[in-house]
């Protein structure tokens, strides 16, 4: 069986910053209400599912875009991200949000990494008290 | 007198008064719940995780959301196949016999939910697998999956 090397070893611990930076534009959109920002984030083809107001909701990358601007800024919003779990070029990490427009909300998400870019390629969220 | 009490009791409770940092405490029947939930993402996954053995493509379109997917690469190739088109490559691959898995984690907010399943020998290659999943109308399906194919990326 091969040894980790060190360079193995600085590269894995580097991973997580880099799905950290892959989730970031997301995160600062949630702020800013900027969807050109949250846009980027996304594979085309990725998925945002979950519910509002007990409305099933299931939205494209570039409809959900639409909806992080017409939603506005959300200065007081406040993330934590929960987990990060990294598989090769394949992770899944969960972030929690307090007061985006008011909401609670959990995301999870799965992301790939193709060439050296990480991007989401699909969410889930729980709305709490306004699924 | 003792009557006047609870109608006080009561009536307090209701305006907040007598508890009014009361948080709402778990009952049994909530805590059966949270954790049949668990359950029922694996019936979620089953009939993936059973095509994969069988090489039967229908039943793992079953799992998947329409708007699904599937995300990885295989020999060097960067592979993003849709729902549809991941069924035929589960009949095209054929039974895996002698394949395992093992559902290394599932974690679950409301009706969203995310899981890890790794695999062994599913026609012959080591897959690592990240879903997320929602649940519909009472029904679990898979909404996105990303895989580390190993030694084959």
């Amino acid at each position: 069986m091969k040894m980790e090397t060190k360079e193995n070893e600085v590269q894995s611990f580097n991973e997580y910053q880099e799905v950290v930076k892959a989730l970031q534009p997301y995160i600062e959109s949630a702020r800013t209400g900027n969807g050109d920002l949250s846009r980027p984030a996304f594979y085309d083809h990725a998925h945002i599912v979950g519910s509002i107001g007990g409305e099933f909701e299931n939205n494209t990358a570039d409809e959900f875009a639409e909806a992080i601007t017409s939603l506005g800024e959300s200065p007081n919003v406040q993330h934590h991200i929960a987990w990060i779990d990294i598989s090769g070029p394949a992770a899944a990490a969960k972030v929690e949000f307090q007061d985006w427009k008011g909401f609670r909300f959990t995301d999870f998400f799965v992301l790939y990494k193709n060439g050296k870019e990480w991007r989401i390629s699909g969410k889930v969220y729980d709305s709490h008290s306004q699924n | 007198m003792k009557i006047i009490q609870t109608a006080l009791i009561m009536m307090l409770t209701v305006s907040g008064i007598a508890q009014p940092i009361k948080v709402e405490t778990e009952t049994k029947e909530d805590e059966i719940r949270s954790f049949n939930e668990y359950v029922e993402v694996e019936k979620a996954l089953s009939p993936y995780i059973e095509s994969a053995k069988t090489g039967d493509g229908i039943l793992s379109r079953s799992a998947f959301y329409d708007h699904a997917y599937i995300v990885g690469s295989v020999g060097g190739e960067f592979s993003a196949v849709s729902a549809d088109e991941f069924a035929k490559v589960i009949s095209s691959t054929g039974p895996s016999k002698n394949i395992k898995h093992h559902i290394a984690w599932i974690d679950i907010s409301g009706p969203a939910a995310a899981a890890k399943v790794e695999f062994i020998d599913w026609a012959g290659l080591r897959f690592t697998d990240f879903f997320v999943l929602y649940k519909k109308n009472g029904q679990w399906k898979i909404s996105g999956k990303t895989y580390d194919s190993h030694s084959a990326n």
